[in-house]
């Protein structure tokens, strides 16, 4: 295979190559807190769960010193009041709200609550309310709705009794005004009236002097941001202080974690052997009983609140902090540079603080991240069963076990509180998982 | 010198990475003959692996075939489908891998395993795949073959493991045979018995073996031919002889220098490693891939693209010396602490 | 395999006995009288009681009685529910636990594998991502969260199942969805990172070469071999499954053990929280049991250790 073309001369010269060049490294080094920080900042889930944290931190510490009201101010007249109501327009600066207990609530067009109105004569009978508002004789009828309750059970038993699903509807009056501008339709079936009557009738309705009130608004409830309670306390500032509580305890108990399950499983894995061995099988032992066994011993002894919750969690969970350590502490032991300052006759606190410590921290610090909503998890899920904090205090736990009561007429109650606890728990776990991916990435996916 | 098996013609294999394309084999052709031992030597990144996974076109992701022909019994392998290839695999082209402990499933049963290779390309019953298989392990040296075909991976020793792998390669009777640095994971003496085993199997079964490894000493014993790989490309290709007694790619020439001897004066030398690291794939340099580490380069080998020279029948290079006009060199003569080069302008 | 067996019969026996043990002391080192909750202040009436159920006697006394007992599957009798036994008690509430606990494993079994293997065969695509997130809100949001968000969507919203109880078989449905998901998620996951973690060893790149069809290497060789930490991790949710939660037996209205537990540690019923806690023990051990045995079929490689 000659080449066509001249080669010249000098090309078969000797080449000089550089030999250091070809063991050059290129990149600058970072230290193991610069590469993960930098890594971490990469990750844009990790960031944004950081910010909203962060954002409930402050929000949780400050919000409370400005808010009109306290966590524990109640309000009973203004109890159960919902963050967005369906209201009747009586004239051009008042509503009126109706509860579920058929009580009559006055407020601005704009939406701020005014008062509970008393009713002026109550009549059981025939189940109508008597009201005055704005020198205005309202009248709060519910009759109607009873009195389909009881058609619609007269329905039931016939249809019982004849065993046919199908009902008329000329046999009951609820039913007759309904199909009123459907002259066509002769019988529906029994589940289609129950359905009328369950979901689509008015319960109540308001007239002013004989006139029927129809207009309805939608309002937001401008007096209380996400409503109130069953006790009239308004529920936006008792998440805000539930934060406060949730995230108290995540921390501080996660904090206890860090430090009796470093101590602990630093120990065990440092000394090794026998001692090591015992020391774990005491931890299996400790770690079998179920939680919530410490949680009544704790509570009975230091008696119930924040302080017996954050060191129920604290002392029941540090358990798998200490088996980490513990691991890290047998694999670091075995490496050579550990080795190496034993030759060259570093003490034991100086290989632990200078050698051992700083390369644990990685997992130890992501493990630190993940206790926090788990401990906030767990706070919630014994308040939720009633062994956690006590009233008035607030928690995300307690408050939704107070609204559980209640759920299916007031859903708010529940909703918020539970989309904080979402939120706040998705969040920080997002985040120990960036963290994971920045400062162990090992155990990457 | 049988009849033709195996042809590579300018085959490039690829791996696009999210830093880029980073060509691992760049033009590489050769020729396998039935029943022929060829030996594929090379360092770590030089292509050698890669090129046997593209022949199995079981390339892991991201890599690919860019272009070039692999042509097995003058069937074009390249633009098969994946389901094409599965009937070749272990029936007409078998391999095995470097590390037999993981490359066996701990699960399951050796038998198992090799059952599961000849059911799945003969129509045999099973009793008689077990009776072949069993007769597999007797082949290969492994006592008490009838017992032994019960037993698990974990319970045999490196060696044997990597025999059962060989039987398991064999079973089907393939006519290519791809070991992929078969004695790397072993010890020393064992290694020399599988090299040897290897070796018999070629003469008494007649597959044709391509043996792919890092020590040349491993290729001399027990190949007919042997390819040396750089970079991505073929440095050399010869005889086994023609290797080791005219070798004329300094790369080669490293390599046999760079082996430790234990007896004669040259034992009292210091050992001669070639400095250096292998290139960066990623952006591999212009003209020869060995120059930056190469003794004799001249400025022609990081300027243009090295062709290949024929040397003699079956001996060729790509080394810009093999060119008329490139200055003769002098033997190559280790001394302490340099290397003497004297050229005469030619 | 029977030395295997043998052993591990022993040691789970052992447990049993240790925790048995523990919870006893544990109970006595309570200060307080279990009835110091009670209306009755009267002395004579509380020493009583106190011989009546022998909590007078000392320590040791009250130990062995209490082993011997237990051993006889006897548990004693309930404080709160005075008159009644815990075994009577724990009888009338396991069945529901029981039933909605096999369901949700079922469901967390064949679900969690299916979009396990799923995810890790469509690593980072769409899929994949999809099933994480999920996986990630069902590990994270608290079950008391999905239990009222699930029975106000479907029972209030949508009227598909009852608002409470399990009178109809709908009702079972939120129960056993919702005590599922912490478990199914943690499942998906596991298996993923299995059968990744499986799909790079270098036998499936064997079982390729051998030109094995895609189904069997990934049914037969990954999959056997991805699923072992899915094995051991479901003898222990077995047992807590069907021991039902305290949240999800509230919430639905379910008649249940977990709600019994619970209720027990808030009214101080010592003998009930013994006893269940005890049966609790002994369906988790015997629960491990079987998961190792299950296991050692699997892996052969386990006996040799």
């Amino acid at each position: 295979m000659a080449k066509e073309a001249k080669i010249a001369e000098t090309l078969w010269d000797h080449l000089d190559v550089q030999e250091k060049d070809a063991e050059k490294i290129d990149r600058p080094s970072l230290t193991f807190w610069q590469d993960g920080w930098m890594r971490l900042c990469r990750n844009k889930v990790a960031m944004v769960s950081m910010f909203y944290i962060i954002c409930i931190a402050l929000g949780s510490i400050f919000i409370p010193f400005f808010w009109q009201y306290s966590y524990e101010e109640q309000d009973l007249a203004m109890a159960n009041l919902p963050p967005f109501m369906t209201t009747y327009v009586l004239d051009e600066d008042t509503n009126l709200y109706v509860t579920p207990q058929y009580s009559l609530i006055e407020l601005s067009s704009e939406g701020e609550l005014r008062r509970l109105v008393s009713p002026v004569r109550r009549d059981m009978v025939q189940k109508k309310n008597y009201y005055t508002v704005n020198d205005k004789k309202v009248v709060l009828d519910y009759s109607h709705y009873s009195k389909a309750v009881l058609e619609f059970r007269r329905l039931e038993k016939a249809a019982e009794r004849s065993g046919k699903e199908e009902v008329d509807i000329k046999s009951a009056a609820f039913l007759r005004d309904w199909f009123s501008n459907q002259p066509s339709r002769t019988t529906i079936s029994l589940e289609e009236a129950r359905q009328i009557l369950e979901k689509r009738l008015e319960r109540v309705s308001l007239s002013v002097e004989g006139v029927p009130l129809t207009q309805h608004e939608r309002l937001r409830n401008r007096s209380y941001l996400l409503g109130t309670d069953s006790l009239g306390r308004d529920l936006f500032i008792r998440i805000v202080y539930g934060a406060r509580i949730s995230l108290t305890v995540g921390v501080v108990a996660a904090l206890i974690n860090f430090m009796v399950g470093v101590f602990y499983g630093g120990i065990a894995g440092y000394l090794g052997g026998r001692v090591d061995n015992v020391m774990m099988r005491i931890v299996d032992i400790i770690s079998s009983i179920p939680m919530a066994l410490y949680v009544i011993l704790i509570m009975v002894v230091i008696g119930p609140g924040l302080v017996s919750i954050i060191l129920a969690l604290g002392l029941t969970f540090w358990v798998k902090m200490a088996r980490i350590v513990r691991g890290q502490v047998l694999t670091l032991k075995q490496q050579e540079f550990v080795k190496a300052a034993i030759v060259v006759g570093a003490d034991t606190r100086r290989i632990m603080n200078k050698h051992l410590i700083p390369n644990m921290m990685g997992p130890i610090m992501v493990n630190i991240a993940m206790q926090i909503p788990s401990a906030i998890f767990n706070e919630a899920f014994l308040s939720f069963v009633g062994l956690g904090i006590s009233a008035p205090m607030a928690s995300w736990g307690t408050l939704c076990n107070d609204a559980l009561a209640g759920i299916y007429v007031y859903p708010y109650q529940m909703v918020f509180p539970a989309i904080a606890i979402s939120t706040t728990i998705f969040t920080f776990n997002m985040f120990s998982d960036g963290l994971r991916d920045a400062f162990d990435p090992r155990l990457r996916k | 010198m049988g009849d033709t098996l195996l042809q590579i013609h300018h085959l490039h294999t690829s791996f696009f990475t999210q830093l880029g394309e980073v060509k691992a084999i760049r033009d590489v052709s050769f020729r396998l003959d039935k029943g022929e031992i060829l030996g594929i030597v090379g360092e770590s990144g030089s292509g050698k692996s890669v090129t046997s996974l593209s022949i199995m076109k079981l390339l892991p992701y991201p890599g690919k075939i860019v272009s070039g022909e692999i042509l097995l019994d003058g069937e074009d392998l390249v633009s098969k489908s994946s389901r094409q290839m599965r009937r070749i695999h272990g029936d007409k082209i078998a391999m095995i891998f470097q590390d037999p402990m993981t490359s066996l499933n701990p699960l399951f049963s050796i038998g198992n395993q090799i059952v599961e290779a000849i059911t799945e390309h003969q129509r045999i019953s099973r009793r008689k795949a077990v009776e072949k298989a069993v007769e597999m392990l007797r082949i290969v040296g492994i006592p008490s073959p009838e017992k032994r075909v019960r037993s698990f991976p974990y319970e045999f020793s490196g060696g044997m493991r990597q025999r059962a792998m060989i039987a398991m390669a064999l079973s089907c009777e393939p006519e290519l045979l791809i070991a992929d640095e078969p004695t790397t994971a072993l010890d020393v003496t064992i290694q020399a018995q599988v090299l040897q085993l290897i070796k018999d199997l070629n003469d008494s079964l007649g597959t044709a073996t391509i043996l792919i490894t890092h020590n040349l000493g491993c290729a001399a014993s027990t190949c007919d031919r042997i390819l040396v790989m750089y970079g991505g490309q073929i440095m050399e290709e010869a005889p086994v002889d023609r290797i080791f007694y005219d070798p004329r790619h300094p790369y080669t020439m490293g390599l046999l220098n760079s082996i430790p001897k234990a007896t004669g004066r040259a034992a009292l030398e210091r050992l001669m490693p070639i400095l250096g690291t292998p290139p960066d794939m990623l952006r591999p340099p212009t003209g020869c891939p060995f120059y930056p580490r190469c003794d004799f380069a001249m400025k022609i080998c990081a300027s243009r693209e090295v062709p290949e020279f024929v040397i003699s029948d079956g001996h060729r290079a790509k080394c810009w010396l093999c060119h008329p006009e490139a200055p003769r060199i002098e033997k190559y003569e280790a001394r302490k602490g340099g290397v003497r080069h004297e050229a005469a302008k030619g | 395999m029977l030395t295997y067996v043998i052993k591990r019969v022993f040691a789970a026996l052992m447990t049993i006995w240790f925790i048995m043990t523990l919870t006893f002391f544990l109970m006595n080192a309570i200060p307080g009288d279990p009835f110091a909750s009670e209306k009755m202040s009267d002395p004579i009436i509380i020493q009583a009681i106190k011989e009546k159920y022998g909590l007078d006697k000392p320590l040791a006394y009250r130990y062995f009685k209490y082993v011997g007992e237990y051993l006889h599957g006897d548990f004693g009798v309930s404080f709160a529910k005075v008159g009644l036994s815990t075994n009577d008690i724990i009888a009338a509430g396991f069945p529901f636990s029981l039933r909605i606990g096999v369901w949700a494993s079922a469901m967390v079994l064949v679900l969690g594998v299916f979009f396990g293997v799923l995810a890790a065969l469509r690593q980072n695509k769409f899929v994949d991502r999809l099933l994480m997130i999920f996986s990630t809100l069902g590990a994270t949001i608290p079950s008391f969260v999905f239990a009222t968000a699930f029975l106000l969507l479907f029972s209030k919203v949508l009227g598909w199942v009852p608002a409470y109880g399990v009178g109809n078989w709908r009702g079972y449905i939120g129960p056993i969805v919702v005590s599922a998901l912490f478990s199914l998620s943690f499942v998906v996951r596991l298996m993923r990172s299995s059968m990744l973690d499986v799909l790079n060893q270098d036998y499936i790149r064997t079982a390729r070469a051998k030109g094995l069809p895609e189904f069997k290497v990934l049914g037969k060789h990954a999959l056997r071999n991805a699923i072992l930490p899915v094995v051991t991790y479901i003898g222990p949710m077995f047992a807590a499954l069907i021991t039902g939660s305290f949240v999800v037996e509230k919430v639905f209205g379910i008649p249940g053990i977990g709600n019994l537990f619970t209720g027990s540690i808030l009214n101080r019923d010592y003998t009930m929280i013994m006893g269940i806690t005890v049966f609790f023990a002994v369906l988790l051990v015997l629960c491990v049991l079987i998961v190792d045995i299950l296991y050692v079929l699997i892996d052969p490689r386990i006996k040799y250790e």
